[in-house]
């Protein structure tokens, strides 16, 4: 029979070495499910700052296209209403290119996608392995040890049995003998042997997993700190698209205004009663045209900046235009 | 192998290679039992776990640091920018308005060198972008942090 004390002594042990490890365990799985909280957060806060960026980035393209119809209808407008009445006067006119802004575009600078590696199969096969060897050595290793040492209750040494019945003596025995004889029989038994086995891989695998969750918990930090500044970044450039906007508007409220005197300058001009020896139709006419070239200055002027475009927190800023060409 | 490990493996060798009660080593031995190695196995393990959560935890507390800095400088930069653009539309803006009243005035009396003066000067400030002065400004900043540098006038 199995000394009474050892059965209590190694659930104990057991249950001590698989309990801390289970904690850490625990903690580890706690911090890997953490570590996925943080990543896919910050994930969907840098998404969600991108896609606001991409929104105010559309307004400008609006506002630019307006201007751009705004500078269309000039085009056909007022200056080949003026080029018409040059004409007129037997003068020979030519509209340059012009280039209608088109959209506003921005190179953003992406992300990867968060990937929890928790798992590194490789290594973590190794780690799995171990510890289920140590588990597996200890289980074969008690059964042999029971199998030298006990006796059967039948009286017979478990050593000379084999089969089904050497596995259940031995169990029986783990268990503090068969039930007949007030021990624990082999469901006890079970349990011990289970103990036995069960324990050092857990608490191993526990604390292994408290490693991987820290580790996880570190890497996600990383990515969320690439998110926030890339955030604070993009903050940075949705502040500039407005100032464009601004820039955009100051263009349009300058070219109308322009337009405004030089259509009421041209109005003033006659070419049928035209006389160019007459001191006032041609100061009427030179104003004009100084309005008319001042105007043509002004919308041929790129929105942005005439060497290159401007970086803004490290993402490029540029208008697209549609270029008219005319003879 | 870390101090735990070793102190571990010396009680092991000093016990023949068990952990268990005296007079169990060789029992456990012939029935191919080594508690020895399971215990190092789990003590290391803890240890491991215990220099691994310092070294990340040390991480952690840097890659804060950093991200702090960092957000911090990107947030000071975005104000610095946006004021300075803000005050130069603005700027701007009174200018445009001052030069479209004197055009007006020049053209109601006939005045075509002031006209061509002024719509110059409309066109010129037109074509001075505001974003143009960005790099300066980032490089005002530079000036302002580097108590050092002297800025030519």
């Amino acid at each position: 029979m199995l000394p009474a004390f050892i059965v209590p002594a190694i659930k104990i042990g057991a249950v001590l070495l698989g309990a801390g490890g289970a904690t850490a365990g625990v903690h580890g799985v706690s911090q890997i499910k953490k570590a996925k909280r943080i990543g896919q957060n910050a994930q969907k806060r840098h998404k969600q700052t991108i896609s606001r960026v991409h929104s105010s980035r559309n307004q400008v393209t609006e506002r630019a296209r307006s201007y751009g119809r705004y500078l269309l209808g000039l085009e056909q407008g007022t200056l080949t209403e003026m080029a018409d009445l040059l004409e007129a006067l037997q003068k020979k006119a030519r509209i340059g290119a012009l280039k209608i802004p088109k959209s506003a575009e921005i190179q953003v600078r992406t992300l990867k996608e968060f990937k929890q590696k928790v798992l590194d199969p490789p290594q973590d096969a190794a780690g799995v392995i171990g510890v289920v060897g140590t588990g597996a050595a200890a289980s074969s290793s008690t059964l042999g040890l029971v199998g030298l040492l006990g006796t059967a209750s039948t009286g017979t040494a478990i050593s000379s049995l084999s089969g089904a019945a050497a596995t259940n003596a031995t169990l029986a025995w783990l268990g503090g003998g068969p039930l007949a004889a007030g021990g624990g029989g082999v469901a006890s038994g079970t349990l011990v042997l289970s103990g036995i086995t069960v324990a050092p891989a857990l608490a191993v695998g526990g604390f292994y997993l408290a490693s991987k969750g820290e580790k996880a918990l570190t890497d996600a930090r990383r990515y969320e700190k690439s998110c926030n500044t890339q955030i604070a970044k993009l903050n940075t450039l949705g502040e500039f698209l407005k100032k464009l906007e601004l820039r955009i508007e100051e263009f349009h409220n300058l070219a109308k205004k322009l337009n405004r005197r030089a259509r009421y300058a041209m109005a003033k001009i006659d070419p049928v009663t035209f006389n160019p020896t007459d001191d006032e139709a041609v100061t009427d006419l030179t104003t004009a045209l100084q309005l008319v070239r001042a105007l043509s200055e002004v919308i041929r002027t790129p929105l942005v900046s005439q060497n290159g475009n401007p970086t803004v927190a490290s993402h490029k800023v540029y208008l697209k235009y549609e270029e008219l060409a005319k003879d | 192998m870390n101090g735990i490990d070793r102190k571990t493996m010396e009680i092991a060798e000093r016990t023949g290679g068990s952990l268990m009660k005296k007079g169990s080593g060789p029992v456990l031995k012939r029935a191919g039992i080594n508690p020895t190695a399971v215990i190092i196995r789990i003590v290391k393990a803890y240890a491991d776990w215990r220099k691994i959560a310092k070294e990340e935890e040390t991480k952690r507390r840097r890659i804060s640091s950093e991200e702090r800095v960092a957000i911090h400088q990107i947030n000071a930069q975005r104000d610095i920018l946006m004021a300075y653009l803000e005050r130069s539309f603005d700027e701007r803006r009174e200018n445009f308005q001052q030069f479209f009243e004197i055009l007006d005035r020049a053209i109601d009396e006939g005045d075509t060198a002031n006209v061509a003066a002024t719509l110059s000067s409309i066109v010129e400030l037109a074509q001075s972008s505001p974003f143009k002065d960005i790099a300066s400004v980032q490089a005002v900043r530079n000036v302002l942090a580097d108590q050092n540098s002297e800025y030519e006038i």
